[in-house]
């Protein structure tokens, strides 16, 4: 058991020897100018020290611990022996001047190497290979991740076409569409798609249609899909709401932060207080949760929520949404806020009411931010695993992405699958992530 | 007559359309509170509930201590006290989280530092792509790295050439300690500290490197004087990002500390209770409230800066 004090010392210890390490080494390339001998003897006695290490850790020769200091000390007196003849002042200079961004670079790449690079390529080499990593199965973990329906299934997908959820959504799609062009039509206009009434109806069906998904299509990938579409859409959605309604409400900088809260909180914290929400007593007890609360006071019989498929999948993304609003709705509250006032006065004087000034003006102004809203909370859902495995543990056909990684690399102990399908999630967020950073860079520029 | 003139001018009757203009234009208000109380219940659920005693949790909702408070500190104390189990108190769960999270703040900060100054102030050749395939690193999921890393620390990493094995990395035994856990997070912290602070180190002026290399500063002097002093907005910005990222943590604590309740921060112990039937609830809400306490109170006190490091961080993962 570590106790305060010690705490303090370790991490201490780390961060001084971490940042004093790079003060000693800046200040003895300080000393290549003025005393030369100093520096290369200094540098020597590393790099023989280094070098002695790596041929006693390889059992090469004799072996033994006198390897390390033996070879600092032989690198020192060969450094001292150079230095005795210093190269010219310039090329000194000139050395310093090269050594320097190293030095620098350094330790961030060593860092980098070790606990980022090196892991990322034995992920795609393992992917390629067995149970334990011992022999190549080329795409065999591939194929078997997409044979496996409960990760992967079309079965089902019939009855999509048939349930109402998809009928209603189709139907409305054709009727707006219809809409839409007639009156295009009839004022003599171009078709506008993007105006808001078809822009609402259109998302709404694809909502109504991915619902009818959610009712049919069942596997780990599809999960995924869902998670994405339902929390991306609505925490936009929502956010963007409120942030036009907290822009003209009052209350506004305490009503944002009650609103943005969830997002100090961890993930497995919310779902904490998500669990007493759906919490779930026998019919003729007092219900505990909230939503079972309302429900029975409302006539009906307590569900256990959480655990009935298909909807229960909805109930773990409502977290999500819980979660991430508050993050939408302080990006696009800042991107309103910064739409120049002189577009939207000149719009005013122009005969614009409010929705139009919204639609018109508003909404393309903070486009590039929507669109930077999207893409992350596209890349935070693919990733979604705490709320999963404090929920659910992916049971009840809950199952995601990255739950489904750490089952089979950490308990089913099967390296290869698990390799294969994080490189799955590494080539989905590869392309958002490319966007993202496109967009991050030419807004810093 | 009179009587008319006697009214004061000040309160003329208001024509209606204007009080139907100020009733519209509370809607907004009232719309914008109803959602948000919406999105307080839970937590505040959570709250009330930490300070209603076992039974009650269990068997009826916190709904009914606000007609009826009978409120304790019980849980608050079970969770901190040591008497009758062996498992670690909160107090010590609490410690560990601390143990991981400052020196994954820390150290990754210094060492993005050092690297973004280098990528913005100073020439060297393949400055451009290191720099590019330092942000490429951005897109790796944590999840690509998980395994390698925990054979890493369980075995070192070693590499046989002609029958002789060489140690690329050594045996440290770090599974189960917290060392495991910071260090994995100072590796995947880095592509973004490094992308952020060379944004924010790019963009102060040149005219000031140039007068201080020209009053002959090199550059670990204009460094540590110069640039990081003026770098400080954009080191809070990430530096409390990657705080509460940690803390917040429990993929990478699962995996590496998981099976070391000795080792284990509060997020672990946190979903250890709630794996529970439901026996722990009682435990549950205030170990929850324990767990956010702080994460909560660096919210409220910096949201400024919280605010603009998570918008600059939410790339991560």
């Amino acid at each position: 058991m570590a106790e305060l004090g010690q705490i303090i010392a370790g991490v201490g210890v780390a961060v001084g020897v971490t940042v004093g390490l790079f003060v000693l080494v800046n200040a003895v390339l300080d000393q290549a100018v003025g005393r030369y001998q100093l520096f290369a003897a200094a540098s020597g006695a590393a790099i023989g020290a280094f070098v002695g290490a790596v041929a006693n850790s390889g059992g090469w020769f004799l072996g033994g611990s006198l390897w390390p200091s033996g070879g600092a000390v032989l690198g020192a007196v060969a450094g001292a022996l150079r230095g005795l003849r210093p190269p010219p002042l310039a090329r000194r200079r000139r050395l310093v001047e090269r050594l320097r961004p190293a030095v620098f670079l350094a330790p961030a790449f060593l860092f980098l190497i070790v606990s980022l690079v090196a892991p990322t390529i034995r992920t795609v080499y393992l992917s390629f290979r067995g149970r334990r990593g011992e022999e190549l199965v080329g795409f065999e973990n591939f194929r078997s991740i997409f044979r496996d329906r409960g990760i992967f299934t079309l079965g089902g997908a019939g009855d999509i076409v048939s349930s109402r959820l998809f009928l209603i959504g189709i139907g409305l799609l054709v009727a707006v569409t219809a809409l839409t062009v007639v009156r295009a039509r009839l004022a003599d206009r171009d078709v506008d798609l993007g105006a808001p009434l078809p822009l609402i109806s259109m998302t709404t069906a694809a909502i109504l249609v991915v619902l009818a998904m959610v009712g049919s299509l069942r596997a780990v990938l599809w999960n995924n899909l869902y998670w994405v579409v339902f929390v991306t859409m609505i925490s936009t959605v929502m956010g963007l709401v409120l942030a036009v309604l907290a822009d003209r409400a009052r209350g506004e900088s305490v009503a944002k932060s009650l609103i943005f809260m969830p997002m100090a909180i961890s993930f497995v914290g919310a779902s904490v207080i998500w669990r007493f929400v759906y919490a779930y007593t026998p019919a003729g007890r007092d219900q505990i949760g909230v939503l079972n609360g309302l429900w029975v006071g409302g006539g009906g019989e307590p569900q256990a929520w959480i655990q009935q498929a298909p909807w229960n999948t909805m109930f773990l993304i409502a977290i999500m949404i819980w979660i991430q609003t508050g993050f939408a709705m302080v990006v696009l509250s800042a991107a309103i806020k910064a739409v120049p006032t002189e577009l939207l006065e000149a719009a005013r004087v122009d005969g614009a009411n409010d929705a139009q000034v919204f639609w018109r003006i508003t909404i393309p102004q903070i486009r590039p931010t929507i669109a930077v809203v999207v893409t992350t909370l596209i890349i935070v859902v693919l990733k979604v695993y705490d709320v999963v495995k404090v929920m659910t543990n992916g049971e009840f056909g809950t199952n995601v992405l990255a739950n489904q990684i750490y089952d089979e690399s950490f308990i089913n102990r099967d390296l290869g699958r698990g390799s294969a399908l994080a490189v799955l999630l590494f080539v989905a967020v590869v392309p958002l992530m490319i966007i993202n950073v496109r967009r991050l860079r030419s807004a810093a520029e | 007559m009179t009587a008319v003139a006697q009214v004061p001018p000040a309160a003329p009757p208001r024509p209606i359309g204007r009080r139907l203009h100020a009733a519209l234009g509370s809607i907004p208000t009232v719309v914008l509170w109803l959602i948000v109380a919406v999105w307080t219940l839970p937590t505040l659920g959570m709250f009330v509930s930490s300070f209603r005693a076992e039974q009650a949790v269990k068997t009826t909702g916190w709904w009914t201590a606000l007609t009826d408070p009978q409120l304790t500190m019980e849980n608050y104390e079970a969770v901190f006290s040591t008497a009758g189990t062996d498992a670690p108190n909160m107090w010590q769960h609490f410690r560990n989280s601390l143990a991981i999270t400052v020196p994954a703040t820390l150290i990754p900060l210094a060492l993005a530092a050092f690297a973004a100054y280098a990528f913005a102030w100073m020439d060297f050749r393949g400055r451009g792509w290191m720099f590019v395939a330092v942000v490429a690193l951005l897109a790796v999921p944590l999840q690509m790295s998980l395994v390698p890393l925990l054979q890493l620390y369980t075995g070192g990493a070693h590499l046989t050439v002609f029958g002789e094995t060489l140690t690329l990395f050594p045996d440290l035994d770090l599974a189960g300690s917290p060392t495991a856990v910071w260090i994995t997070h100072v590796g995947s912290a880095l592509p973004l500290a490094i992308f952020l602070l060379h944004n924010f180190m790019a963009s102060l002026p040149r005219e000031i490197m140039e007068a201080a290399r020209i009053d002959g500063a090199d550059h670990p002097t204009i460094f540590w004087r110069l640039v990081l002093p003026l770098s400080v907005p954009a080191l809070a910005a990430f530096g409390i990002f990657q705080f509460l990222w940690v803390w917040n943590d429990y993929l990478v604590a699962l995996t590496f500390v998981g099976g070391a309740p000795d080792a284990s921060p509060m997020t672990i112990r946190l979903a250890t209770l709630s794996g529970g039937r439901g026996q722990d609830w009682h435990l549950l809400t205030a170990a929850a409230f324990v767990s956010t306490a702080l994460p909560l109170a660096v919210f409220f006190a910096l949201q400024r800066f919280f605010v603009r490091g998570l918008l600059a961080g939410s790339v991560k993962g």
